[in-house]
């Protein structure tokens, strides 16, 4: 009796699994669909010069992937655990992630966007930073952001001969933006009902295959 | 018509003097004997030409500067009795329209005013203190010449704009959103504020101790919340509510601690957690300078939920 019982339940187990893998593949594309539209609505930039307009397909579709990449799903013994992408979990690291980056944790003061070329004509050495913003560039055309000092100024003036030249961080002085938030809120409403309907179809598939 | 403040407002107000006044209560720094200069600009003169109110400004060469927004002088004298949380001490007495209340007193240790000997004291009845802009408004009477008194080290600003006005450490305080569902059967509503506490500093140290200080401040703790019925506690000018109208007698003007009627209990802080803001942000030429200008490298972020209860 109790194989009998231990195998049903292994049975219904694998069928409730695959349903809910089914399920929960549609919910990602759903969740990445609802943090682009916010990406896409919160994120403009009328600058056309500005190097760092998140909407620029090697951003955009750089944050796309990342969504993509993201580990939704992690296995555990008594079933799975759902995470959504929040700012703490998110993969900034690397390419031109840096700028994103940036713009959701929101700047506090002006700064401009200074490329490692225009850094050197300015200073006449190279650049220092912790970190660069774009590293799929070669040195000279990465971009970085300075805080528009009166030293910087300075040196746009008499680099570039007129202060303005520099191309001013569209993002500059700006709260962070909360677009993976719309993740979270899209997971706490509709989570619950997609476990409901996973069950409930796998509860009809078990009668029907048993 | 007359308005009422809105509850998000009375909130943000308190958790603004909850964080600033008992939270960063440690955050205090003296200032000696600062020189006092008079301003003719500023004073003001009667029909007959004589100045009514005669304005001093205290000259400071302290870093960051103690006026700066979001900083100010002391204006409360540290808590003495009640409990950790308690955000002021109380006494009962009457408001300006002779209404008993119980409330806060102005300051009277943080504070102090010498005359030109640097060694006599001007009793406080004889001036009225501007605390955001560091002034000491005489009607004549006297002829303050040096000051010495405390001031906020930590910046609290409620808006992101504010924070490039000040030298860091700035602590912004941003609720930024709000849930709200029901508790019980009948009326009464449970207010969930998503609250971020961004946290500007200007070395690795400072922010690390601001981050658990609030951090501490803030977990498995409560606040008053208060009412407001006359104001915030400064006038617009930045003097003590009331106190212009009457120097000689400052328990008449009590900050009138009043908790709300409409809520159930206190503000609570629930799931408060924090992490470090580490953005990949080109630093300025000089070591020395970014330490002193750069905002964002030195950032912390607080996240909690303030959760109350209302009434109806």
């Amino acid at each position: 009796m109790d194989k009998v019982i231990e195998k049903t339940s292994k049975t219904y187990d694998k069928i409730l699994k695959e349903e809910l893998n089914k399920n929960l593949k549609n919910f990602i594309d759903e969740i990445i669909d609802v943090i682009m539209v916010e990406y896409d609505s919160q994120l403009v930039v009328n600058d056309r010069k500005s190097k760092t307009n998140p909407l620029l397909p090697k951003y955009r579709d750089e944050f796309m992937d990342r969504l993509i990449d993201f580990n939704y799903v992690k296995e555990t013994i008594n079933g799975f655990v759902f995470t959504a992408p929040d700012m703490d979990n998110f993969d900034f690291s690397g390419n031109c992630m840096g700028i994103i980056q940036n713009i959701l944790e929101g700047t506090s003061g002006i700064y401009v966007e200074v490329t490692g070329e225009e850094y050197e004509q300015m200073f006449g050495k190279k650049r220092i930073t912790r970190e660069e913003l774009d590293t799929d560039l070669p040195p000279k055309d990465r971009v970085y952001l300075m805080r528009y000092t009166s030293n910087v100024r300075n040196a746009e003036r008499n680099v570039f001969g007129k202060v303005g030249y520099l191309t001013r961080y569209p993002f500059s002085n700006t709260p962070p933006i909360r677009v993976l938030e719309a993740a979270d809120e899209y997971v706490n409403n509709n989570l619950e009902s997609l476990i409901d309907i996973s069950v409930s179809r796998a509860t009809r598939r078990f009668k029907r295959e048993s | 018509m007359t308005s009422e403040m809105t509850n998000l407002r009375k909130e943000d107000l308190s958790v603004y003097y909850y964080i600033k006044n008992v939270v960063l209560g440690n955050f205090i720094e003296i200032d000696e004997m600062v020189p006092l200069e008079f301003s003719a600009e500023l004073s003001s003169c009667n029909i007959s030409g004589e100045y009514e109110s005669e304005v001093y400004i205290a000259l400071t060469d302290m870093l960051p500067n103690p006026t700066e927004r979001g900083r100010g002088w002391v204006y409360l004298d540290p808590v003495v009795s009640g409990t950790g949380c308690e955000l002021f001490d109380t006494e009962v007495g009457q408001r300006a329209d002779g209404v008993t209340v119980t409330g806060t007193p102005e300051q009277s240790t943080m504070v102090t005013v010498y005359e030109a000997d640097g060694v006599t004291v001007i009793p406080p009845t004889e001036y009225v203190i501007d605390y955001l802009d560091g002034r000491i408004v005489t009607s004549g009477t006297v002829q303050p010449a040096y000051v010495t008194y405390n001031w906020h080290y930590v910046s609290v600003v409620d808006e992101w704009a504010a924070i490039e006005a000040a030298d860091p450490p700035v602590v912004v305080i941003d609720i930024h959103g709000t849930d709200i569902g029901g508790y019980q059967i009948g009326p009464g509503k449970k207010v969930t504020r998503k609250v971020d506490i961004h946290i500007f500093a200007s070395n690795t140290a400072e922010r690390n101790d601001l981050v658990e200080t609030i951090q501490n401040g803030l977990y498995l703790k409560s606040s008053v919340l208060f009412d407001f019925p006359l104001g915030t506690i400064l006038d617009y000018d930045g003097t003590w509510y009331g106190s212009k109208d009457n120097p000689g007698n400052k328990l008449t003007y009590l900050f009138d601690r009043r908790g709300v009627s409409n809520y159930v209990g206190y503000m609570n802080f629930d799931n408060v957690t924090s992490r470090h803001v580490n953005l990949p942000l080109l630093m300025t030429r000089s070591r020395d300078e970014v330490m002193l200008s750069d905002l964002n490298a030195y950032r912390s972020k607080i996240s909690f939920d303030l959760v109350t209860y209302t009434k109806w």
